[in-house]
């Protein structure tokens, strides 16, 4: 990754783009595969409501 | 890859599999996804998506899924095509279809098939890594 010149030359500035970078990576690492919620309607909805597992599937028709 | 998975896994009653909408391949698509929600109004939502899905044209939005098209395909033992075509032509579900691609848009959903398992993101989408998912979650749920 290329740092910018003004960062380059200002250790501050370098540390608070170090600092950013960091949370940032923090925060995409932490748990990427966390389950997401199975909220939403289910008006196509195939199988028993209290499944332990349910699918779903977005499509297109074309 | 749905009729694998209804067969050995959701008419056993183990898993249930949700169906929505991610029409983003043009207005067609919409349409299309509008119509099966117009069929859902009377109980036909997966004879008429199996429909849908049957006649997929390889030129996208050159009147394969035109409401015409659409409305022809409708023609079949339990769907009312009068209803229907009302329903389509009102626009009686575009807010279905959106409510979908919002959720979509939110699970960061960005082309289809996309399969989630629990919440959990599949990919690839195919048969083969869909089962083996399936399997890991019954095996989670159903440890005996």
């Amino acid at each position: 990754m290329k740092i910018p010149l003004a960062l380059a030359s200002r250790p501050r500035a370098r540390i608070n783009f170090a600092m950013a970078f960091l949370i940032l990576l923090a925060a995409t690492a932490c748990n990427p595969e966390s389950p997401l919620p199975l909220e939403g309607p289910d008006r196509h909805a195939l199988g028993p409501a209290d499944a332990s597992v349910t699918l779903v599937a977005f499509d297109d028709y074309q | 890859m749905k009729t694998v998975v209804i067969e050995q896994y959701v008419d056993l009653g183990r898993v249930r599999f949700v169906s929505r909408h991610f029409p983003f391949l043009g207005p067609e698509s919409d349409r299309a996804a509008e119509s099966a929600e117009c069929a859902g109004e009377q109980g036909r939502f997966e004879e008429y998506s199996e429909l849908l899905l049957a006649n997929q044209q390889s030129n996208r939005n050159a009147g394969g899924f035109s409401d015409a098209k659409l409305v022809a395909l409708a023609r079949f033992d339990g769907l009312d095509e009068i209803v229907f075509e009302t329903c389509l032509l009102e626009g009686r579900y575009v807010s279905n279809v959106e409510d979908d691609l919002a959720a979509a848009a939110e699970w960061g959903v960005r082309g289809t098939p996309s399969v989630f398992i629990n919440g959990e993101f599949i990919s690839p989408a195919d048969l083969s890594t869909v089962l083996a998912a399936l399997d890991r979650a019954l095996a989670v749920s159903e440890p005996n």
